[in-house]
């Protein structure tokens, strides 16, 4: 008989991983487009 | 052969030095005085306060650096101004007198061809009776006052985890502060640090401001443009605050810190107290006005000083009301108009006015944020300048066009950490241009809305914590350094 106990408790914690992981990447994204913005200020005329 | 002497070695003045050594090589000497003999990276004074930091992680000595870059450095602070020169020589010349162990009290004069005033602020703890370390409540304006107010949250947190409820009020001391986003980023910080030690519970905190309304950040608060329409920089803090449990009180000027108490007045006639546990108020600021004479002796400091102690500069300062307050008030060469071979740069220069509406007690107290100089317009300032008087040396023109760096066409980028942690931690990130607003070219906000933008998020403290390193690195002009954008 599959222990189902424990394969749910596997599947949430591999849920949690994911989106753990996928919040981190999109951080990612947003910590390369917040470095372009500040460098096109840097850019400016003055 | 041409002598630069910079003022002061913070972000504008260091900056200063370094970009006119570079460009002018060993053929002149440029010449640091600075009471200071570490460099200190100040925005990461926050995480020294609340303990995420030491000391010497925010801090470097100066002497090395300026050795090795061909840079003559006095520790010493800067006691008089003699910009016509004395009864020997009409060269411009700046009284010091040494800070450093070895000649401590000694003066000495300094004459110059250019002077560049990046003195930074007098912190003016004295203006609120109790305020400050030798006082009643602790500060993070330097690395030292941070170390100390680390020591005194600690304590706080102990008598938490012993199970007593504590109170900690962080804010600004006097109605007529800057700084505002420090003392926010300090509030948040603490707020972080208190969950992750799992006393949030026991604590109540309290951010006391002189701003009229959250996000103001004594530059007028902002506008950003989001994808859902618009939302207005208190809007954005109301919801950060209530979502923190943090309580604040507004519209604030602080009279007195006694012991365990702060007493404040508003601009609607309260008079109240808070008791505290723990207290960070930061000061107000003053300039360092310098004694000046003339060749004959006679006193001139009122040429070149306002009334606040900031040097004056090219800037329009004839008292006008808010309404009439205009972005042209503002200066854009930093050159004294009564001896152009002196600037003033960064905090050391003297503000047209503040950027935000300022209002008062019913007795009369300022309640009124003065208008901030951070890193990246005193860093740009300081780089700038140090290009005019590079055009004005090589091309042997006293009076070459100056470089321009107005606050009002420049932007800004701040990054106000709200807790410290590589994967726990957050920061707001805030992009504003300009930064003194122009609602002649802005006419709806004042800013560029393209420009004018806000996030908070987890990357935006992967952000702040890459800038300490990028800025230590270049501040300590290690290869490459001049790459690394003001």
């Amino acid at each position: 008989m599959p222990n189902t106990s424990m394969q749910q408790t596997s599947t949430a914690t591999s849920a949690k991983e994911a989106r753990r992981r996928s919040g981190l990447v999109r951080q990612a994204f947003r910590f390369v487009v917040l470095n372009l913005k500040i460098l096109r200020l840097t850019r400016q005329h003055h | 052969m041409a002598r630069i002497v910079v003022l002061g070695a913070g972000v504008a003045g260091h900056t200063a030095a370094m970009h006119a050594k570079r460009r002018l090589g060993r053929a002149h000497e440029v010449i640091v005085v600075s009471p200071n003999a570490n460099w200190n990276w100040i925005p990461s004074n926050i995480w020294v306060g609340v303990g995420k930091m030491t000391a010497k992680q925010v801090t470097f000595p100066l002497a090395p650096v300026y050795k090795r870059l061909g840079i003559e450095y006095h520790q010493a602070k800067a006691v008089g101004l003699l910009p016509e020169g004395d009864a020997t020589d009409a060269t411009g010349a700046v009284d010091i007198e040494y800070t450093d162990a070895d000649r401590r009290g000694q003066p000495a004069r300094l004459r110059y061809d250019y002077l560049i005033n990046a003195t930074g602020p007098k912190l003016r703890f004295d203006l609120t009776p109790g305020l400050g370390p030798d006082g009643h409540s602790v500060s993070v304006c330097t690395s030292g006052h941070a170390t100390q107010a680390s020591a005194a949250l600690d304590e706080v947190i102990a008598r938490m985890k012993a199970g007593r409820r504590q109170t900690l009020v962080v804010g600004m001391g006097h109605g007529a502060c800057t700084c505002e986003g420090a003392a926010f980023e300090y509030v948040f910080n603490v707020d972080h640090v208190l969950r992750e030690q799992g006393v949030r519970e026991l604590a109540d905190v309290i951010y006391l401001t002189n701003e009229h309304e959250l996000g103001d950040f004594g530059v007028g608060g902002m506008v950003f443009s989001q994808k859902s329409g618009q939302v207005t920089s208190e809007q954005w803090m109301q919801s950060l605050f209530t979502e923190r449990g943090i309580r604040v009180i507004l519209q604030a000027h602080v009279t007195e810190v006694a012991e365990g108490v702060v007493h404040y007045e508003q601009i609607d006639g309260t008079v109240a107290q808070q008791a505290f546990d723990f207290a960070m108020l930061l000061p107000p600021f003053r300039g360092v006005a310098l004694p000046t004479v003339d060749r004959a002796g006679t006193d001139i400091a009122d040429k070149l000083f306002a009334a606040n102690g900031f040097m004056k500069v090219d800037a329009d300062y004839a008292a006008k009301p808010y309404e009439e307050w205009s972005a042209k008030d503002w200066p854009r060469t930093y050159e004294s108009p009564v001896f152009p071979n002196v600037f003033a740069v960064g905090i050391a220069f003297a503000p047209p006015h503040a950027i935000s509406r300022p209002y008062q007690t019913p007795s009369g107290a300022p309640v009124a944020p003065a208008p901030p100089r951070t890193g990246m317009p005193s860093g740009t300032q300081g780089k700038v300048v140090a290009q005019t008087v590079v055009d004005r040396i090589k091309h042997n023109n006293p009076t070459a066009p100056a470089r321009t760096a107005s606050m009002t066409a420049m932007g800004a980028a701040c990054i106000a950490s709200i807790g410290a942690g590589l994967r726990t931690g957050a920061a707001a990130t805030i992009t504003m241009s300009p930064i003194v607003p122009d609602r002649e070219h802005f006419p709806e906000t004042g800013r560029d809305p393209k420009s004018t933008f806000g996030e908070i998020g987890l990357a935006g403290h992967w952000l702040k914590r890459l800038l300490h390193t990028l800025f230590i690195y270049k501040a300590k002009a290690r290869p490459g350094w001049w790459l690394i954008p003001e």
